[in-house]
């Protein structure tokens, strides 16, 4: 079931309430200093308002929204620059263990239980892309695992990961507990999300611990991918919506040469192009919802969905990161203080857009997706289903 | 979905059924062949056939001879001629469109009459723009006089598409020139058969001439052929203006899709730098054409979803300058991209390019044109204008 434009509007409404209350953008360099980086009393009230099990069908103890719910979530923290790994955990870690859950024949009854535990607040969790581990054994007999995954986004506060070993047809998933690997934080530019190295020694996957592997496994990380980007794309739209309005109240105020700077067509027209990449965003987002809210089966996705996720993904981090960028420009020296909010956004439109592996990544993966479409071969150089995402599958 | 979209669904088997078994394979080529006499004419049969069948206007009121179906139906329509390639009758553009909807919306019953001749194939051509009123419109200075039962009109007007063909001109005239310049304004049908009126056609960049002067010398217009009253021109003018611009955007979005398919395939075909490799393995051209397909997406989504909004709320406000501004620009980077594929091959002598849509196929005439897109019906800068002073509400351009 999806939600209704009216119940959108109501979700919208109660998430900035919540936001604006309890989290504002004013505050954010206390917090982002903080421990955890985010503030624990906002994750809460996020798990009672059942935001952290957004994406959870009720069957499973979650709040069963849809896809253009959570598009409208991520807006909303998008705007306030929401420290925390809500997209990481509460999307990307989730989606994958929705999906573990989902499988017939689930495989033991700790994916549920670890998903209870988020859902609820107790725990959290990263998904990691552990495609580049070096990985000896099957997933038969259960996999030996060493090497380093680099700058996991969300990793360096999460309890525990789920991690997506392997490539291709031989990925498989597990869960494994923060102390049995060795956590080095990285620090971000953008401080309201923290990012960790995870360094595997040696550490042994028995079959029991493999969630998922083949072609259920690529499925499950395949719709944690796209759920990922949709939830990025997002709070990217929602971060340009705000950072334009900043940029926009600013050219009305700031008078030179006897004029407010917003009266000059420099300033203007820059300022409506930055419009149009925040209306386009918007609206390219919601579509992408709307295209997931319509998939029944959750193994076989049509390239056309993949396509439009993609293109929301691609086009909403690059818009992103070029209003952040402007909208510095229109404040002049002021936008470019420590103080001014107009930092904090674009390094968390480039956060995001790295995120998500690069802009010529995701055109790479829109330019695959189309020419299968046209019935043209396939190119060495091309990266469909490669790991543009999540950095996971 | 909304009464009015479910009704446009329920259409679509029928004009995509109907379109199926009256294909007109091979009308491009065709009509690049042939004098531009035959060319409009082609385009008026066309109309005719399409009206016949009950799709050439699908959106208008039944009164009119539509079938009710409102903008939700047009959009359909134009979507299911643009997926078939059918050949859309462009020298009636200014008929179908901006004169039909002034008629049925500012019309009298007497102008009402000229309706039938419309969906006829009879061609309406636009006398708005002047040599020295462009983006500032409001400026114009042909003159429009009362004397007794008719107005005299002198001036020039320029930019008038198919003026050589057409039947009847759509005139903003000056009437009162010592009212602020917007309120001076007049909105009139002329009969472009009548005495005084000279057409001299303007060669374009491409090579081709649908654009005319128009030129009025004493030109009398009867009276009850004035629309609205005096001094209501430029609102007149605006409003199903606007309209009329943002329900193209439905079959253009859809062309560009098609266009691209069109050039990935055209790419495959085409060499890439290693042996026995194609264009298409490169990644340089790839990440192009990723990034040409993700803006097309993005223009579809917004087009569906503004256009959504607006058969719902009834209100276009400014998402006409969004989309043609998005679509424009969008428009010029991929012919760019197109043009540039096709080596030394693209920029061969034009000749003389035929009206065959916005994307005719021929890379370098689609780039060219797509500047009349960034200029024609307020330019990119206008548009911005806009954007800035009605959606964002900064300060005004000062104006005099």
């Amino acid at each position: 079931m999806t939600s209704t434009a009216e119940e959108r509007a109501a979700l919208a409404d109660a998430v900035a309430g919540l936001l604006v209350d309890h989290d504002p953008v004013d505050s954010l360099s206390a917090v982002v200093d903080g421990p955890t980086g985010y503030r624990t009393e906002t994750w809460s009230l996020l798990a009672e308002q059942g935001l952290l099990g957004l994406l959870v069908p009720e069957s499973l103890g979650g709040s069963g929204g849809c896809h253009g719910d959570i598009v409208v979530v991520c807006t909303q923290m998008g705007r306030v620059l929401l420290p925390g790994p809500f997209i990481s955990g509460a999307v990307a870690a989730t989606s994958a263990l929705v999906g573990v859950c989902e499988m017939t024949g689930a495989p033991s009854a700790a994916p549920e239980e670890l998903l209870g535990d988020l859902v609820a607040g107790r725990r959290t969790a990263a998904l990691v892309d552990g495609g580049r581990l070096t990985l000896t054994g099957s997933a038969r007999q259960g996999y030996a695992v060493t090497g380093t995954i680099r700058r996991a986004v969300g990793a360096a506060t999460a309890d525990a990961f789920v991690v997506a070993v392997g490539t291709g047809d031989e990925v498989a998933l597990t869960v494994v507990e923060r102390s049995a690997v060795e956590v080095t934080e990285v620090r971000l530019a953008d401080a309201t999300r923290r990012a960790a190295d995870l360094r595997f020694d040696d550490l042994a996957i028995p079959p029991a611990a493999i969630l998922a592997s083949g072609a259920d496994a690529a499925a499950v990380l395949r719709w944690a991918e796209l759920r990922t980007r949709l939830a990025v794309a997002a709070d990217s739209a929602g971060g340009a919506r705000e950072v334009l309005g900043l940029a926009t109240s600013y050219a009305g105020t700031r008078v030179q040469f006897g004029r407010p700077i917003g009266s000059f067509q420099a300033i203007k027209h820059k300022l409506a192009s930055m419009y149009v990449a925040v209306q386009s965003s918007a609206a390219v987002v919601a579509e992408a919802a709307d295209v997931l809210d319509a998939q029944t089966a959750r193994g076989q996705l049509p390239g056309a969905a993949m396509r439009t996720v993609t293109a929301a993904a691609a086009h909403c981090t690059s818009s992103y990161v070029s209003v952040a960028g402007d909208a510095i420009q229109t404040h002049g020296g002021i936008g470019f203080t420590w103080e001014h909010p107009c930092h904090r956004f674009f390094k968390r439109a480039w956060l995001n857009q790295a995120w998500l592996g690069g802009e010529a990544a995701m055109h790479l993966s829109v330019a695959d997706l189309l020419a299968v479409d046209v019935g043209s071969p396939q190119s060495d150089v091309g990266v469909a289903g490669a790991r543009v995402g999540t950095g996971v599958a | 979905m909304t009464d009015d979209r479910l009704a446009a669904e329920r259409y679509r088997p029928e004009i995509s059924g109907w379109l199926a078994e009256h294909s007109q394979a091979g009308w491009r080529s065709r009509l690049q062949a042939s004098p531009e006499s035959e060319v409009v004419r082609f385009y008026q049969d066309w109309a005719r056939q399409l009206h016949a069948a009950g799709h050439l206007v699908p959106h208008w009121p039944v009164s009119f001879g539509g079938r009710g179906l409102g903008f939700a139906g047009q959009a359909v329509a134009q979507q299911e001629l643009s997926r078939a390639d059918a050949p859309r009758p462009r020298p009636m553009a200014i008929s179908l469109g901006h004169a039909a909807a002034t008629l049925m919306e500012h019309g009298t019953e007497e102008q009402h009459k000229l309706i039938p001749q419309i969906l006829d194939g009879e061609i309406f051509c636009q006398g708005f723009s002047e040599p020295e009123a462009g983006s500032d419109l409001a400026s114009l200075r042909t003159r429009a006089v009362r004397r007794g039962d008719v107005y005299v009109v002198d001036g020039q007007k320029t930019w008038s598409s198919f003026a050589r063909y057409a039947r009847w001109c759509l005139l903003l005239a000056r009437t009162d020139p010592a009212a602020p310049k917007h309120r001076g304004i007049t909105f009139f049908i002329v009969d472009m058969l009548s005495p005084g009126i000279t057409v001299r056609p303007i060669r374009q960049a491409t090579g081709s001439s649908e654009f005319c002067e128009i030129f009025f010398d004493g030109v009398e217009v009867p009276a009850p052929m004035r629309v609205g009253d005096d001094g209501e021109g430029w609102r007149i003018a605006q409003t199903t203006l606007v309209t009329e611009r943002a329900a193209q955007m439905i079959e253009l979005t859809e062309s560009l899709r098609r266009s691209l398919d069109r050039l990935i395939r055209d790419a495959a075909g085409l060499p890439g730098r290693a042996p026995g490799s194609s264009l298409l393995d490169e990644s340089y051209f790839r990440a192009q054409v990723g990034a040409l397909g993700t803006e097309i997406e993005v223009l579809s989504a917004l087009t569906q979803r503004s256009l959504a909004a607006v058969t719902d709320t009834g209100d276009i406000g400014p998402t006409s300058s969004i989309l043609k501004l998005f679509f424009s620009e969008l428009l010029q980077r991929f012919t760019r991209v197109d043009a540039q594929v096709h080596g030394m091959d693209v920029v061969e002598d034009l000749g003389e390019p035929r009206e065959v849509g916005y994307l005719s196929g021929r890379p370098f005439v689609d780039h060219l044109r797509s500047w009349t897109w960034t200029i024609a019906a307020g330019t990119s800068e206008i548009q911005r204008n806009v954007i800035a002073e009605r959606v964002l509400g900064l300060p005004r351009e000062v104006r005099l």
